[in-house]
């Protein structure tokens, strides 16, 4: 039959039906006594459960805004439900068998739930033991999760401190002698027989390469001249 | 034992953290929204307009009208369906957005400002795309599938249910002042229900209406009136009215749509607009002439029609003869529009256009000035992201200096050669020296006008640095160390983009055309092939890359070479058959193109470009391919210089009917691999099987829920070795590289994701051969000595990818991709199959990990930190000039690009290397030691005196 003609048909219907029902009865055998029946809401045996639980935040932090990035996930993505403002969720249509419940946020770590559904809809919260799975440490239900800690990505940029540097073992190396060298003297400086004691104590004389020296040279320019009264000046302050 | 393990364990992990202020320096991240399917206006509180759009990824967000950005978005279940996806039927009021998911069984209610769930209803356990949604008088209605429902707002329990007996085919609310009706449908005997809901929100009795051939593809519905249309018929049912209004137009009809009382009834010629008015009844308004790339929408407040094409925009008002056009900037790589969404305000017009590519792009049209304005626009495409490549840059213009002075070895004159390379030695320092010139100008001028201060100086100092290394700014050349790429994109959608991975900027687009249609895999996944055939090495050359698909239509295979660097399209060739399969020829051709040979279901050969003969090296006139058929797998050798397919063996790999074939991984005839062994403890060498022609497919068994995985030379069909892993499930997922395979899979038994590794080693020193080249056709005296081991993972795994780099020499990484929205590295040091299970001293000398049965899964491994990217479906890694450094994109849901170094970075300065202070401190002790040489010999002349 052509489309236009049964469309036709249908426009007939509707013209008769709100006015006058007993005509629009009358008129048409195709109508059916109300097709459509009442069911009611009587629960069948239902074979979908829902997993429900709550989120416990720091108390800084506030479930309503928060929840806009998060996600409650079953065995990994298998199941999704959302966060409510109040910070429960639900996650509906669920067969019987055995979850892993997961929230997925950016801001904090949760512990990850196992959930038991018999086919029966009881419900079973576990503590999640991945290495021994069999292990049975019972948790209530509905669930109550609550975040670990906030997650960090980052690692800490090592900061300069004071402290850090003159603990160094090199630091310690170079001002111990120092404090050694500069120290000594003075104290040598207010008892003569100890100067005395000091000057004979033969110091073993090694030949070092004076590194200031050097680069005072190589930038000084040439004054070769002075170079000797400048070393033997230096000598003798040195004493 | 324990302590140190984990003290290494972490010491490593700590390695691959990034600081906190690397974050977006050398990452970025695209979200999207995905295609939309119904966009709607909308004002959130006083402030700012919004657009709320739900897509065909099941994707419902809110995106700020200004500026295009996104104000939330809720990612929802993947739909089974593909007509309905989730959150697609959604209804607002001024607080709240109610949508229907879960396929038809449930109702969310979101906060309109800030996408936060509210509320969660559910309608039934029936899955259903039938779905109507409208709210009230304070009660929200929803029908879906069988149900129809009434709730109180803010209550969780319906006031009333009813449930018919059968799935509807049609449905939808129909208000008028305070009256609202329910109109559905059923397949197969053309029965029109009519519900009516009273003032108490409850159903009045149902009426039905027998009638043939309500067909719901030609008909639509809005406000009170259903249209539908037969070939030139057009038919309006005012569904309170009880009138039913019908005209035949002087065409015949592709389309009805409409809004308020106007109707679109659109031909192939023309589109009528049509109105309904209590004393005429449906009367056509006017006609607007049209050609096929316009698309024709009506404004919110039904008073003009807005027709689009990709030239212009054309406004026409409905109630007086005035019209006008708007010139459009035209592109040719933005396809035709699907959609429009338009109101009006005050000044001018708001128009959302959807492509079929679809990009989103938000216009504003002036009366006055007849001009259009394109306030934004977002590639939406790039959600069906199938295949990427990335390409280098062009050398730049010192880099191509140096190649020109060796490139030219035919001439032996010395003097010539020896003015070359003075030529090209001044031109590097001339570059050189303006590089830095501009530099210091850079430095002088942020300094006079930032300030004068030390601290500014230093901070102008660093920032000109970093300008130079960034490069972002700077020419289209490649940088020094090749980290800044052309990453091509190729989308299911038919888009190709090319973006610059230092920004993630669009550097340009390719729309391949309405009859594009992706390939079909042998796995059941839509693919768009992307080849490169030439890079950018050869200077005097632009690079090739090519796409193939299919033809819409003919279903013929297309083939589209492009310059990657600029996406100008070089040729466009259609076959005359489907293609079948299809691969890059591992050799080139005199102008350094890699061929891509493809082939049809009748074995027909094309090779594009076309390779000649004497180009074949004897050890190159060959190529064999793997062939999976429904149980059985072949092996296939091809003739390149004869184009024959000759199936050489033909196994089933001790696969039964039962088993699944869920994936299959070769390795790329390119990938290197720096050693050849690993050293033991022992002090021996063990040789790594590198055998290029080896395959990975895995299985799976659906009775005995086995998996297996079968590693099959292709040239042979030689089964090296083969693997099973009892109780496991979906997702698997497959990395082959070098001489190992990691793959994951889903435990029944354990109820948890697990990692397993399969290395190969041709054994130690005596039975090694050292050879030049792996030749699956020599017989092995011995077959390769294999090291497993599997880990537990504690996440789930959406995808799975591998570290590349230049030479292979950095410990590679595997990448693991959650569902939560993490990609997660994990080192080979850690997915080792060769960790012992008792740590003796020699080996902890090594820094060798013993054995652990968890790959621990830290925040702080997370490459993408915060920046998730959702249901993930590839990561492409791709080698960088920098040995340390790998390049890598995920897509999904979203694009993230970042680099990865997977050993750290062992190979330049770490970048908080501070260049400013060393040299100001050497500086300062130059000067210093100066300063007391002088101080020191005034001190001795005095002391002289003295």
């Amino acid at each position: 039959m052509d489309t236009s003609t049964l469309l036709i048909n249908l426009s007939h219907h509707i013209i008769d039906m709100w006015p006058l029902k007993s005509i629009f009865l009358l008129s048409s055998l195709a109508l059916l006594s109300s097709a459509t029946e009442e069911v009611s809401r009587t629960e069948q045996t239902s074979t979908l459960f829902s997993v429900e639980g709550e989120l416990a935040l720091p108390a800084s932090r506030n479930c309503a805004k928060w929840s806009a990035g998060a996600r409650v996930h079953l065995n990994h993505g298998q199941y999704i439900g959302f966060v409510r403002q109040d910070c429960t969720f639900r996650v509906d249509f669920v067969p019987s068998g055995t979850y892993i419940v997961q929230i997925e946020n950016t801001d904090f770590v949760f512990e990850p739930i196992r959930v038991d559904i018999t086919s029966k809809g009881k419900m079973r919260a576990r503590k999640l033991t991945i290495l021994q799975p069999n292990n049975v440490n019972t948790l209530p239900y509905p669930l109550r999760l609550s975040a670990r800690g906030p997650a960090r990505y980052f690692r800490k940029r090592e900061e300069w401190r004071i402290t850090d540097m003159l603990f160094s073992p090199m630091v310690l190396m170079l001002v111990v002698p120092l404090v050694v060298m500069l120290i000594l003297p003075k104290m040598t400086a207010n008892d003569p027989e100890l100067k005395r004691e000091m000057e004979n104590m033969q110091m073993p004389k090694v030949d070092m390469p004076d590194v200031g020296e050097m680069m005072a040279n190589f930038f000084g320019g040439p004054a070769p001249a002075k170079k000797k009264a400048v070393t033997a000046g230096s000598g003798q302050r040195r004493k | 034992m324990r302590l140190p393990l984990l003290v290494t364990i972490t010491l490593i992990a700590s390695a691959t953290a990034i600081f906190e202020d690397q974050v977006g320096k050398f990452d970025w991240r695209k979200q999207l929204i995905g295609c939309p399917a119904r966009v709607d206006f909308d004002k959130i509180g006083s402030k700012s307009d919004r657009l709320l759009i739900s897509t065909e990824q099941s994707i419902l967000s809110s995106l700020v009208l200004n500026t295009g950005n996104i104000g939330w978005r809720r990612i929802m279940e993947d739909s089974n369906q593909v007509v309905q996806p989730n959150g697609l039927t959604f209804t607002k009021d001024h607080e709240y957005i109610y949508s229907i998911s879960s396929d038809g069984r449930s109702i969310r209610v979101w906060h309109k400002n800030n996408g936060v769930m509210a509320r969660q209803l559910t309608i039934s356990e029936q899955k259903s795309t039938i779905q109507a949604i409208h709210v009230s008088n304070g009660r929200l209605h929803v029908a879906s599938g069988k149900t129809l429902m009434v709730f109180r707002l803010g209550d969780d329990k319906p006031l009333e249910t009813i449930v018919a007996k059968r799935e509807r085919s049609f449905s939808a609310f129909f208000q008028q002042d305070d009256h609202l009706v329910h109109v559905s449908a059923f397949p197969g005997d053309f029965n029109l229900e009519i519900v009516k809901i009273s003032d108490d929100g409850s159903f009045e009795t149902p009426k039905q209406v027998i009638i043939d051939g309500f067909d719901v593809e030609k008909c639509h519905h809005q406000s009170q009136y259903i249209s539908c249309y037969h070939n030139s018929q057009l038919l309006v049912a005012d569904v309170f009215a009880q009138k039913v209004h019908k005209t035949t137009l002087d065409s015949k009809l592709q389309s009805i749509s409409g809004s308020g009382r106007l109707f679109l009834a659109r031909g192939s010629q023309k589109v009528h607009i049509l109105e309904v008015t209590s004393e005429n009844g449906l009367q056509v308004r006017k006609s607007i002439d049209l050609t096929s790339s316009d698309t024709v929408g009506i404004t919110e407040n039904h008073e003009s029609i807005i027709v689009a094409s990709p030239e212009s925009i054309r406004i026409v008002f409905v109630n007086s003869g005035k019209h006008f056009e708007a010139k459009r900037e035209k592109n040719e790589q933005n396809s035709r529009i699907r959609s429009i969404f338009a109101r009006k305000n005050e000044k001018d017009w708001e128009i959302v256009l959807v492509g079929n590519d679809c990009r989103i792009e938000f216009v504003t049209v002036d009366e006055g000035s007849k001009i259009v304005n394109l306030e934004w626009a977002r590639e939406e495409s790039l959600i069906n992201t199938v295949s990427v490549e990335m390409v280098d840059l062009p050398l730049s213009e010192s880099q191509q200096m140096i190649e020109d002075e060796f490139e030219e070895e035919g001439q032996q004159n010395i003097i010539a050669a020896f003015v070359r390379r003075i030529h090209s030695q001044v031109g590097q320092l001339i570059r050189q020296v303006t590089k830095n010139v501009e530099k210091a100008i850079q430095v002088v001028t942020s300094l006079s006008r930032d300030g004068n201060g030390v601290a500014d100086f230093i901070n102008s100092v660093r920032a000109a640095g970093q300008i130079g290394s960034a490069s972002s700014s700077g020419p289209f050349e490649r940088d020094y160390f090749n980290l800044r790429k052309v990453i091509i994109v190729v989308t299911s959608s038919g888009t190709v983009f090319g973006i610059d991975s230092s920004d993630g900027s669009y550097l340009w687009k390719l729309w391949l055309g309405d009859a594009f249609s992706p390939l079909e895999s042998q796995l059941d996944q839509k693919r768009v092939p992307l080849f490169v055939q030439r890079t950018t090495a050869h200077y005097q050359l632009d690079g090739l890359a090519s796409v193939v698909f299919s033809n819409k239509i003919t279903q013929n295979g297309v083939i589209v070479s492009f310059n990657p660097m600029i996406g100008k399209v070089e040729s466009r060739n259609e076959l005359g058959y489907p293609v079948k399969r299809l691969t890059i020829l591992p050799i080139h051709n005199h102008r350094h193109v890699f061929p891509v040979m493809l082939i049809g279901k009748n074995d027909e050969i094309a090779v594009f470009p076309s390779i000649a003969p004497e180009e074949l090296t004897p050890s190159t006139t060959s190529l064999y391919l793997l062939d999976l058929q429904k149980s059985s797998v072949q092996g296939l050798k091809v003739d390149i210089s004869t184009q024959k397919v000759t199936p050489i063996w033909q196994g089933n790999l001790g696969l039964t009917s039962d088993d699944e074939i869920v994936a299959v991984k070769g390795k790329s005839f390119n990938q290197k691999v720096h050693s050849q062994g690993r050293v033991l403890v022992t002090r021996e060498v063990q040789y790594k099987y590198i055998n290029p022609n080896l395959a990975a497919v895995a299985t799976i068994n659906k009775n005995t829920q086995q998996l297996t995985i079968t590693l099959v030379d292709i040239v042979t069909g030689q089964v090296v070795h083969s693997a099973s892993i009892g109780k496991s499930a979906k997702p698997i997922h497959l990395v082959h590289s070098e001489n190992w395979i990691a793959y994951t899979y889903w435990s029944e038994k354990g109820r948890r994701t697990e990692l397993g590794i399969i290395e190969l080693y041709e054994g130690t020193e005596e039975n090694h051969t050292q050879k030049e080249m792996f030749d699956s056709k020599i017989v092995q005296k011995l077959p390769p000595v294999v090291a497993q081991q599997s880990y537990i993972y504690a996440q789930g795994v959406d995808a799975m990818s591998v570290s590349e780099t230049e030479q292979g020499l950095t410990t590679r990484s595997i990448l693991v991709a959650h569902p939560s929205g993490n990609i997660h590295e994990v080192s080979r040091r850690l997915l080792d199959a060769n960790r012992p299970m008792e740590l003796t001293p020699a080996m902890r000398e090594e820094m060798m990990i013993g054995y652990m049965p968890e790959i621990a899964v830290a925040t702080e491994e997370m490459i993408n930190y915060n920046q998730t990217v959702h249901r993930v479906r590839g990561i492409k890694t791709s080698p960088s000039g920098l040995e340390s450094t790998s390049l890598v994109l995920a897509y999904g849901t979203d694009l993230f690009f970042t680099r990865l170094v997977p050993s750290g970075t062992f190979d330049i300065l770490k970048d908080d290397f501070d260049h400013v202070l060393i040299s100001l401190v050497l500086t300062g002790l130059v000067v210093g030691s100066y300063v007391t040489k002088r101080l020191a010999r005034s001190n001795a002349l005095a002391s002289q005196w003295s």
